[in-house]
């Protein structure tokens, strides 16, 4: 053997996998002439017209041409014996002769291979064609979900894996009718595709590549061919050991019976829990297999080629470089029932050398691109992920244009779940959840109170009220809210804690305007991604609030959503009960024109407004103290919501209050409305109350209309007393701070007026 | 008939060059006023623009240059926001007034108005069929028939109407088509002729045969019309969809770089100026000779003589000096005359040729008719050696694509050897360029049609039609 450097390679087949071979092969510097037959409208090199099952021709172009070695794609050739014809020629031919490829043609010798060998498999029982009987009972007798294999050569669709007992009889019956079938059990696993070289003697794996045999996504519908592929595929088994496992014993046994298996051999395997099981051996490359496999080849394949061909294989000669690659079939629609010929194909999409698009049932007629076949293309990506070879791949497939083209959208879908081993993998961790609540533990406990029966860690919490009964007509208030975009402010600064304080102040504020007083309160917390720390700093936030106002923290919810909030975002939400005297309910049924509005200072914009301020203050840093503040920015946003049930306590029992309106978002025009009777406007007089400086900066700053700014932000006032003119001072007097008069009521149609 | 000959060029004559505008800015008629006029090299007989406002189409069209059949007061009442130019040069028909295009109709579904680069094999056919629906034609040009055929076409867009009726022409067709609210530009699938699209700056696209044209309107993001696809403009939506399967063997004509197209356009990805250099670098390292000065036959040879000098070492400088506004005159077509009206439109140099062996590059030669003359004026200027050198291979065969290259008997090189040749032009050598090295100088080794030099046409010629069988009913 002379180390020939300038080559005639023959390619024999017409699929998109002589189309990949070609490619390879044409990229040897050993390669001097390529020719292939009959090829496809795509396949490099020059074109014959002679069908890949006739020998006889095929010996005499190999003749004819000088050819140097004939690479044979696909099975019918090989048990037509062309591997015999062309050694009798004196012509070299990769692919295994026809007693070697009886590894795939004859199921039956497959199976009795690999028992002799000890290579595990299912449980399985041949038969002849016509005996059903025989099939039916072993079949029952084996009592597990089986698949029939009709034992010649099928193109690979000869393989049934019926869904029911009905079924099952039915098919045992139909390939009975026509050829010898094996009945095999069904096994339950990953599916993969292991194609080694081999020379004769020793074998070299090329990675495992997972292929897609349904036409339906999901894996559902007819057998085909295959309508993807990509590779590796980790299994969590190493591929030499799969190979000195399933390949190699084989080929040493053909070697001593005098049968050298020169060629690919491809084993399908099934890794079931008990381990890896041969489903089947092909003598070839697989399709779409190899269209996936030879992108990642970096050694030259004519090189591999010939040193089978010469049986001086060795394992360094196959490099493989680290990448993934992956496949999509585009076929046509009537596929794998019929196929599409001549129809015009518009885009043959673009093809480059990390997004290669191979050609499979294609041809050139009168200067066009038409469709020849069922698999029309096979788009590859190649990609350092396999997520980015995805991409490259969907890519071209979906600029493929020619009428009734498909393909399955989802090959690969099964390795995203492969990858992962813990719910962690997808952004959510329960142990940090959990570490979580133990900090919250010891702040939660400083709210429990004698009538706490369950709280953290129940799965409801549950209090005794039967204090209850020391009520007249005892009645349950109940308020939910968030604390707006403050929470953004917040995860920014990362001053957290004080959401905490701000929502439950909030939610008391608002049970307290109806005079109750609170009774428990749970809560929602929700973020991107859970921090211990920053959770337990919240939620001490509450428990400290719900403490000052003698409220059960009862329970909570911690949720980490990744991709439903952004990163380092979260959000908090809190429902509180109070519980009031009947006859003590505010607001009263006598609020009458004349009425005075005694308006209590707020300490901040509480917790709305904040989309707003957020905005006017985007540019400037919020350590800065731009005029008039008395603090920073920071400080001054993010001051809590105050409680106003220790504020008011007093006012409230000198009985005179006939409403209280909690200013939260809508501002005074529109929360005092929620009070009013009909016929009745409220009045407010702007300026009656001194602005605080946030207030005011914030007026300088926008262009808004007051009567806008108003409903935005408080402006310095957080709750609004409603009492009878006579009344106010008692009022006033029963708080200990100050208060003004910002307003009264008149007549009109319980709307607020500024003035 | 009045025949119009152009005696002062002996290149093959380029039939026309088109141009779409369609733009929210209402300056269309003059955007593609000025983009005729960056493609007048592509046709000098006559001009002709279309605009439509939405509703109504208008059109304006005459024999002449782009300058002098555009005047402000012909284009003031184009007015609209889509229009189509066309500058000709006759392949089919008698030259005239009657043949300019664009043309432009009243269908049932609007108005369609349709100016056509290249030409059609099966017109002759394409056009009895028509006849024999009875259809009336008024000129006798293919591009009327494509109109007719387009405007009768099933289909409720006009983009549907072209995809149906594609497949039916068969030859090169760079087509631009003017409905009442877009402009529509396809390229038959073997990619013959060029067009190109492009932005234009102030919103709105346009597409041309050249990018030289697209240029001089400032287009950003300019790109091919590719084979066998349909382009649309609608004011500032683009939509481009494949039509018609492009052709696995592509044909685009291999003269464009040669001669036709301007230097500065681009195509496939080639600049013609730089395509020309290197024609006349491989020129120099395959026909080298001993010489003084290389000069060019100014305009189009002037790059191939400096690639030539540039690899040659010979010196380049100018022989001629061209009379740029010769135009066209009316004159008799006898032997004397031609030779004059090559003296009439070159002078030469004496001060760079006296004494000196000379190296001429010319693009092409065709007829034959203006190298003797132009030999005879390097002489007279005090040449003592011309020897000629032709950047493209003998043309031997006529074109059917749109290129005029008169009957068979007119390719001088069809008729006589290299040596004839030389001896009838009078220069002491002549060598012309390889079919290999001109491609090479292209820098593609597929997708080019050269049946011009080697008589192996891309689509098969059943029928030679003659050029005035129209003519014979309408005068």
């Amino acid at each position: 053997m002379t180390a020939s450097s300038s080559l005639t390679v023959l390619i024999v087949g017409s699929g998109a996998r002589e189309h990949a071979l070609a490619t390879s092969i044409q990229k040897s510097p050993r390669c001097k002439r390529l020719l292939v037959t009959p090829g496809n409208g795509g396949t490099p090199g020059e074109r014959f017209g002679i069908a890949a099952d006739n020998v006889v021709e095929l010996v005499a172009l190999c003749v004819d041409q000088k050819v140097d070695l004939a690479v044979v794609g696909p099975e019918t050739s090989l048990a037509a014996g062309i591997a015999d014809e062309l050694a009798k020629a004196g012509i070299r031919c990769f692919g295994p002769n026809m007693r070697a490829a009886q590894l795939e043609t004859s199921k039956s010798y497959a199976r009795e291979v690999a028992a002799l060998l000890g290579i595990p498999g299912p449980r399985y029982a041949t038969f002849g064609a016509g005996e059903f009987a025989s099939a039916i009972r072993w079949w029952k007798n084996l009592g597990t979900e089986v698949v029939i294999k009709q034992s010649g050569l099928a193109g690979g669709k000869g393989v049934f894996v019926p869904q029911s007992e009905e079924e099952t009889a039915a098919a045992i019956e139909e390939c009975l009718a026509l050829s010898e079938t094996v009945i095999e059990e069904r096994l339950h696993g990953i599916e993969c595709s292991l194609i080694s070289f081999c020379d004769g003697h020793a074998s070299v794996p090329l990675p495992l590549a997972q292929d897609h045999k349904r036409i339906g996504e999901g894996d559902t519908g007819l057998n085909t061919g295959g309508m993807g592929a990509y590779a590796p595929i980790n299994v969590g088994l190493g591929l030499s050991e799969l190979n000195a496992q399933f390949v190699q014993p084989v080929i040493a046994h053909l070697e001593s019976s005098h049968i050298p298996y020169m060629g690919m051999l491809y084993a399908g395997l099934m890794i079931t829990k008990d381990g890896p099981r041969l489903l089947e051996f092909n003598c070839r490359f697989g399709d779409p297999e190899t269209q996936v496999l030879l992108p990642l080849l970096d050694s030259d394949l004519l090189d591999i080629m010939m040193s089978c061909v010469d049986g001086k294989l060795q394992a360094s000669d196959v490099k493989v470089r680290t990448l993934h690659a992956l496949g999509v079939v585009v076929a046509c629609d009537t596929y794998p029932a019929a196929s599409s010929r001549g129809a015009p194909i518009l885009s043959a999409a673009n093809s480059t050398s990390s997004a290669p698009v191979f050609h499979g049932g294609t041809d050139v007629l009168d200067n066009r691109l038409v469709t020849n076949g069922g698999r029309i293309f096979t788009c590859v990506g190649v990609g350092e992920s396999l997520s980015e070879a995805r991409t490259l791949a969907y890519q071209n497939a979906a600029a493929v244009q020619f009428s009734g083209a498909y393909f399955r959208r989802d090959i690969g879908w099964r390795s995203i779940g492969a990858s992962i081993t813990s719910y962690s993998a997808t952004g959510v961790d329960i142990d940090e959840g959990t570490r979580a609540v133990n900090l919250m533990k010891a702040s939660i406990e400083t709210t429990t109170t004698a009538q706490v029966l369950r709280g953290v860690g129940a799965f409801g919490g549950a209090l005794d009220v039967s204090f209850l009964k020391e009520f007249d007509e005892p009645v349950l208030v109940a308020s939910t809210d968030g604390v707006g975009t403050k929470v953004e402010l917040a995860a920014r600064t990362g001053r957290v804690r004080g959401t905490g304080i701000d929502i439950v102040n909030h939610c008391i504020n608002d049970v307290l305007v109806q005079r109750a007083t609170p009774l428990f309160f749970l809560d929602y917390l929700a973020s991107s991604h859970v921090d211990a720390e920053r959770v337990a700093a919240v939620v001490d936030g509450m428990s400290y609030a719900c403490a000052a106002a003698g409220c059960v923290l009862l329970g909570g919810e911690t949720a980490e959503m990744p991709g439903v909030y952004v990163d380092g975002a979260f959000d908090i939400a809190g429902t509180l009960v109070g519980v009031a005297e009947r006859r003590n309910l505010l607001p009263r049924s006598d609020i009458a024109r004349g009425d005075m509005l005694i308006g209590v200072a707020s300490n901040g914009p509480h917790t709305n407004g904040y989309s707003l301020l957020r905005k006017v203050f985007e540019w400037i840093p919020l350590e800065a103290t731009p005029h008039p503040l008395k603090r920073n920015l920071a400080d001054t946003l993010l001051e809590p919501h105050r409680n106003y049930l220790p504020v008011l306590a007093k006012a409230l029992d000198t009985e005179c209050v006939k409403a209280l309106v909690h200013i939260t978002g809508g501002g005074l025009p529109d929360n005092i409305p929620r009070v009013l009777p009909a016929g009745v406007d409220a009045e407010v007089v702007l300026g009656s109350w001194p602005m605080p400086p946030l207030f005011q900066l914030v007026r300088q700053l926008t262009t808004m209309e007051d009567v806008e700014l108003y409903r935005t932000l408080n402006m310095g006032i957080g709750m609004v007393i409603i009492v009878h003119p006579s009344d106010a001072a008692k009022v006033r007097d029963a708080i200990d701070e100050p208060t003004w008069i910002i307003g009264n009521l008149t007549s009109g149609t319980q709307r607020v007026n500024l003035r | 008939m009045n025949r119009k000959i152009e005696i002062t060029s002996d290149s093959p004559r380029e039939e026309c060059g088109v141009i779409a505008v369609s733009s929210p800015a209402d300056d269309v008629a003059q955007l593609a006023f000025f983009g005729l006029f960056a493609l007048q090299h592509r046709g000098q007989e006559a001009a002709g623009i279309a605009v439509s406002d939405g509703r109504q189409a208008r059109l304006h069209k005459d024999v002449g240059l782009v300058g002098h059949v555009f005047t402000q007061a012909t284009l003031a009442p184009l007015v609209g926001n889509h229009a189509i130019g066309h500058n000709r040069y006759s392949t089919t028909g008698v030259s005239g007034a009657r043949n300019a295009q664009p043309f432009l109709v009243e269908t049932m579904n609007g108005p369609l108005a349709v100016a056509h680069n290249g030409n059609l094999v099966n017109a002759a056919e394409l056009r009895d069929e028509l006849l024999g629906k009875g259809f009336g034609l008024t000129a006798s040009s293919d591009s009327e028939v494509m109109t007719l055929m387009l405007a009768s076409a099933g289909g409720t867009t006009w983009e549907d109407r072209l995809e149906r009726t594609l497949s039916s022409w068969r030859g090169a067709y760079s087509l631009v088509v003017l409905a009442a609210d877009r402009v529509i530009a396809v390229r038959d699938p073997w990619g013959f002729r060029p067009l190109s699209v492009g932005r234009l700056p102030q919103g709105g696209y346009a597409i041309a045969s050249e990018t030289c044209a697209l240029r001089t309107l400032d287009c950003t993001e300019i790109s091919e019309v590719a084979p066998g696809e349909i382009v649309t403009a609608q004011g500032s939506t683009l939509t481009r969809r494949q039509a018609i399967a492009p052709a696995v063997k592509q044909a685009r004509c291999t003269f464009e770089f040669v001669y036709f197209s301007r230097p500065d356009s681009q195509w496939d990805d080639r600049s013609v100026h730089l395509v020309r250099q290197r024609l006349g670098e491989e020129l120099a390292r395959e026909s080298p000779v001993d010489a003084d000065v290389v000069v060019p036959v100014p305009d189009s040879s002037i790059p191939a003589a400096v690639g030539y000098s540039r690899v040659s070492g010979i010196e380049y400088n100018d022989g001629f000096i061209k009379n740029r506004y010769i135009g066209r005159t009316f004159i008799e077509p006898t032997q004397s005359m031609r030779q004059r009206g090559v003296a009439m439109k070159f002078n030469a140099l004496s001060e760079n040729l006296a004494g000196k062996r000379v190296v001429l590059i010319d693009d092409s030669i065709v007829r034959g008719t203006t190298a003797g003359p132009l030999v005879k004026l390097l002489r007279s200027a005090g040449a003592i050696e011309v020897h000629m050198r032709i950047t493209c291979p003998p043309i031997m065969h006529p074109c059917h694509f749109g290129v005029d290259m008169g009957h068979d008997n007119d390719l001088i090189a069809a008729r006589m050897t290299p040596d004839e040749l030389q001896e009838f032009i009078g220069c002491d050598s002549i060598a012309f360029l390889s079919l290999e090295a001109m491609m090479r100088a292209v820098g593609r080794t597929e997708g080019y049609c050269n049946s011009c030099f080697t008589g192996d046409y891309p689509i098969e010629i059943t029928k030679r039609h003659s050029k005035f069988l129209f003519d014979q009913v309408l005068a």
